[in-house]
């Protein structure tokens, strides 16, 4: 089969080192994926619970409070978080990831919807949790985290296969319906031999991380199965908690020799990131990203303190209040009469 | 160029990337004024000993975090969503070019992030100091956010640093282009825009609240029409913002296209009243403003925002980067090397935007998918010349014209001849200072006006729906009368290309 036509980047460089990129890229991607799992997770939780339980006790109440406290932030943070590596993965495979994109084109801005959708839904959840049909809203936020998460992986998927962009390029794109069940079959990848040998060969530090993150899972299952039998010994917990945060970098990181090992074969243009790129490092920029990354962190890290050194006061008493006029003030309409405006 | 095209039908994808971006400048000014007038007013009124406006921040600062972080987030991905769909060779560059001011305002929006969810969870928890430190975090991380964004968005009209993509890989100076000549104007008048939304959200909510009485209120809102004052800067800076632009791009303000005139004009207009009602009506008469007024004020801004990010985009055509990329996606450097002259279907500009091929388009002629990835010429001559116009319009048109709808084409060529048709296309950037210039052969200019003529050719039935969602061929269509095969040496016939409607 002839090469399929990749988008020309030839005269784009690199303003970095692709190991640098790529990993930058997996690293704030690991951040993000943290951040998704907190949510899909606490959500599944809150789920779980409100369906089991019939009366819910003070400490159901509570717990589900702290959770659901958190859930605003958690969300801004996952977006946030997504944005670093969604920029890098451009700058190293923009070429593939915006052609992927367009050709799943409403798809993907469908996930904006989903996400809007996702974001409101938590706020809602928050505000009407114990009535009886605020679990409606919870059930509403993995199901749109999860279209997005099916969503982006789609992308992936195709932006790596670029021997099935004729297909889309003949119609999906425009959504015809007896071409909508190839669409559901992706992503269809069954990983070729020769690359899984590659990968499990630790012949390359994505191999080694991997097998290493397929030990942690393994172990994973130990652990919380001891942690579920033993529930007060806490480093049960800690450590089911930390094998699968720390094994998810190794499948990360296998993740980007699979996406390498993909993009090289000749169908796919034969894509080196090493060989193909020209870089023309920026430096100065550079640096001061690297300074302000500590920076913020620091700021961040500063605004936290200042507020875990100082214990939550109680709510504001009836005794703040009074700075406030009454709800309804005689004056007020004579006042507004008399507006010029 | 080269990457497939996204098809909006009706209202095109360039509207799709105005409509969420226009909701995002408003969230995102948003964001950054409400950032310095809630620190600047807390701080006032600690020292000033106003408990009033002090809970009145505390009373709304939840919206901040509900306007910012959820409409903004989504939104501003958004932006990059549909950029990315209708324009990738553009994001591709910038993101190329900027990656590292992308990447520091990333560190910046993560501590503004923390900074709001802080602020606005910790009223009760941190002393008044203290939540004023966070306050001013907030500012510091919210304006660096807008120093590097803008000097991207800048960079776009205003490039400040030559690219030459002839030189591979192309050279390029970062600080320059950051910090280009349109860049200290634009953030002056940012600022100043961000200040006035917020003021006039201000005015807004405390007239809405019934929580106050009307001399709070007048305080709330005497303090919110301080903020206004800064628009009465807005004509000497937008006169800075347009000394600094390149000079062919102010041509459309004084009065090369008049639609921009008047929305430019609208837009200083009402900032700079808005400016002058503030200073004469809320400070020195003492007067209020009721919920009415804040209102109709709040949606005269927003408009006047609006406008003046429709004429900063506008100003740019016929280029998304000035002088270096066209709105197509055509790099000027490219244009000499993809005109071509004759017709043979070897030198097609088909051959370059392969993408725009799609094969099920040929319809019972048979076009397979190794014609399309070998890019056979002697298939794509058995296919119909409006089927080739259909593709070369989706490589070279669609992203600014429709068929039918926002900028659609079919009434922009109503009643032109195929040969008035090949006669614009062959100087178009000439004919129409604003449109880049059409690259390809003879073919390819006979080929695109065909399509483009049977849009509107009552003898064929072509329904627009079809046409614009490019899912069906064009089998009716007709190719293009014998009297369009000009020389591509003759010159322009300026008789016929006036004629335009």
């Amino acid at each position: 089969m002839n090469p399929v036509p990749i988008p020309d980047y030839s005269s784009f460089f690199l303003p970095a080192w692709p190991w640098l990129l790529m990993a930058l890229s997996t690293f704030t991607f690991w951040l993000h994926l943290l951040m998704v799992g907190v949510i899909l997770g606490c959500t599944i939780f809150l789920c779980v619970r409100r369906l089991r339980y019939k009366t819910p006790t003070d400490l159901d109440r509570q717990l589900d409070s702290r959770i659901l406290k958190t859930m605003p932030v958690s969300v801004s943070l996952a977006i946030t978080l997504g944005i670093a590596p969604l920029l890098f993965i451009q700058v190293l495979y923009g070429h593939y990831f915006y052609t992927a994109n367009i050709f799943i084109a409403w798809f993907w801005m469908a996930s904006l919807a989903f996400l809007l959708l996702g974001f409101v839904a938590v706020y809602l959840a928050k505000l009407t949790w114990h009535q009886r049909w605020g679990v409606l809203f919870i059930l509403l936020v993995p199901l749109m985290f999860v279209s997005i998460v099916y969503i982006f992986t789609n992308n992936a998927v195709l932006a790596i296969q670029p021997e099935h962009w004729l297909e889309f390029q003949r119609g999906l794109r425009h959504l015809h319906v007896h071409d909508a069940e190839n669409y559901i079959l992706l992503p269809r990848i069954s990983i070729p031999a020769d690359m899984l040998r590659h990968l499990a060969s630790f012949s390359t530090p994505a191999g080694v991380a991997w097998m290493i993150a397929l030990l942690f899972v393994v172990l994973n299952l130990f652990t919380a199965v001891n942690g579920i039998l033993k529930p007060q010994e806490t480093k049960w917990l800690v450590l089911s908690t930390l094998l699968p945060v720390f094994g998810m970098i190794g499948m990360l990181m296998a993740r980007q020799q699979l996406r390498s090992d993909y993009l090289a074969r000749e169908v796919a243009g034969g894509f080196d990131i090493y060989r193909d790129w020209t870089v023309q490092p920026q430096i100065l920029p550079m640096i001061i990203f690297a300074v302000l990354l500590v920076a913020g962190l620091l700021v961040i890290g500063f605004m936290v303190y200042l507020v875990l050194k100082t214990r939550p006061s109680a709510p504001p008493s009836a005794a703040a209040e009074p700075v406030l006029a009454p709800v309804s003030t005689p004056s007020l309409p004579e006042h507004r009469d008399s507006n010029p405006s | 160029m080269d990457y497939p095209v996204w098809n909006v039908p009706y209202l095109g994808g360039s509207m799709v990337i105005a409509v969420v971006a226009i909701i995002h400048v408003f969230i995102a000014h948003f964001a950054i004024g409400a950032g310095i007038v809630n620190a600047l007013t807390e701080t006032f009124a600690l020292r000033r000993n106003e408990p009033v406006l002090r809970q009145f921040l505390r009373d709304h600062s939840r919206l901040l975090i509900i306007l910012a972080f959820i409409g903004g987030a989504v939104t501003g991905v958004g932006i990059w969503f549909s950029i990315s769909l209708v324009s990738p060779d553009a994001t591709g560059l910038l993101i190329h070019l900027f990656l590292w001011a992308w990447a520091i305002e990333w560190i910046f929006f993560l501590v503004e992030l923390a900074a709001a969810y802080i602020y606005y969870y910790t009223w009760d928890r941190l002393s008044p100091a203290a939540h004023c430190l966070v306050g001013w975090i907030y500012v510091l991380a919210a304006l660096f956010t807008l120093v590097f964004i803008n000097g991207i968005v800048t960079f776009m009209l205003s490039p400040g640093t030559s690219l030459d993509s002839s030189v591979r890989p192309m050279q390029f100076d970062f600080w320059a282009g950051l910090f280009n000549p349109t860049y200290w104007p634009s953030l002056l008048l940012r600022t100043i825009s961000s200040l006035a939304i917020v003021a006039l959200i201000i005015m807004v909510l405390v007239n809405a609240s019934r929580r106050y009485s009307p001399q709070q209120r007048d305080l709330v809102v005497r303090h919110a029409g301080k903020f206004l004052l800064p628009l009465i800067l807005m004509i000497p800076a937008a006169g800075w913002f347009f000394a600094a632009s390149p000079e062919e791009s102010v041509f459309y303000i004084k009065g090369g296209a008049i639609a921009m005139t008047l929305l430019f004009a609208f837009s200083l207009a009402a900032s700079t009243l808005i400016g002058f009602f503030s200073y004469l009506a809320i400070l020195i008469r003492k007067r209020s403003v009721n919920l009415e007024t804040a209102l109709l004020l709040l949606f005269i801004a927003l408009i006047a925002t609006g406008s003046s990010e429709f004429v900063r985009e506008g100003m740019r055509k016929p280029y998304l980067i000035w002088d270096h990329m066209y709105s197509n996606g055509l790099l000027k450097s490219q244009v000499a090397s993809l005109q071509k002259p004759g017709k043979k279907f070897d030198t097609s500009i088909l051959r370059s935007t392969r993408w725009s091929i799609r094969p099920q388009d040929a319809g019972e002629v048979p076009f397979t998918d190794e014609d399309f990835l070998t890019y056979n010429p002697a298939a794509l001559e058995k296919v119909k010349d409006t089927v080739r116009g259909r593709w070369i319009y989706d490589a070279q048109c669609l992203r600014c014209h429709c068929i039918d709808g926002y900028n659609g084409i079919r009434p922009l060529v109503y009643q032109w001849t195929p040969k008035m048709l090949v006669n614009a296309l062959r100087e178009l950037d000439k004919v129409k200072a604003f449109m880049p210039p059409f690259v390809g052969n003879q073919r390819d200019r006979e080929d695109l006006a065909a399509f483009m003529h049977a849009l509107n050719d009552p003898d064929k039935k072509t329904s627009p729906s079809c046409l614009g969602s490019g899912c069906h061929t064009l089998d009716t269509a007709q190719p293009v009368r014998p009297d369009t095969e000009t020389s591509p040496d003759q010159p322009n016939q300026p008789e016929e290309t006036e004629d335009q409607p």
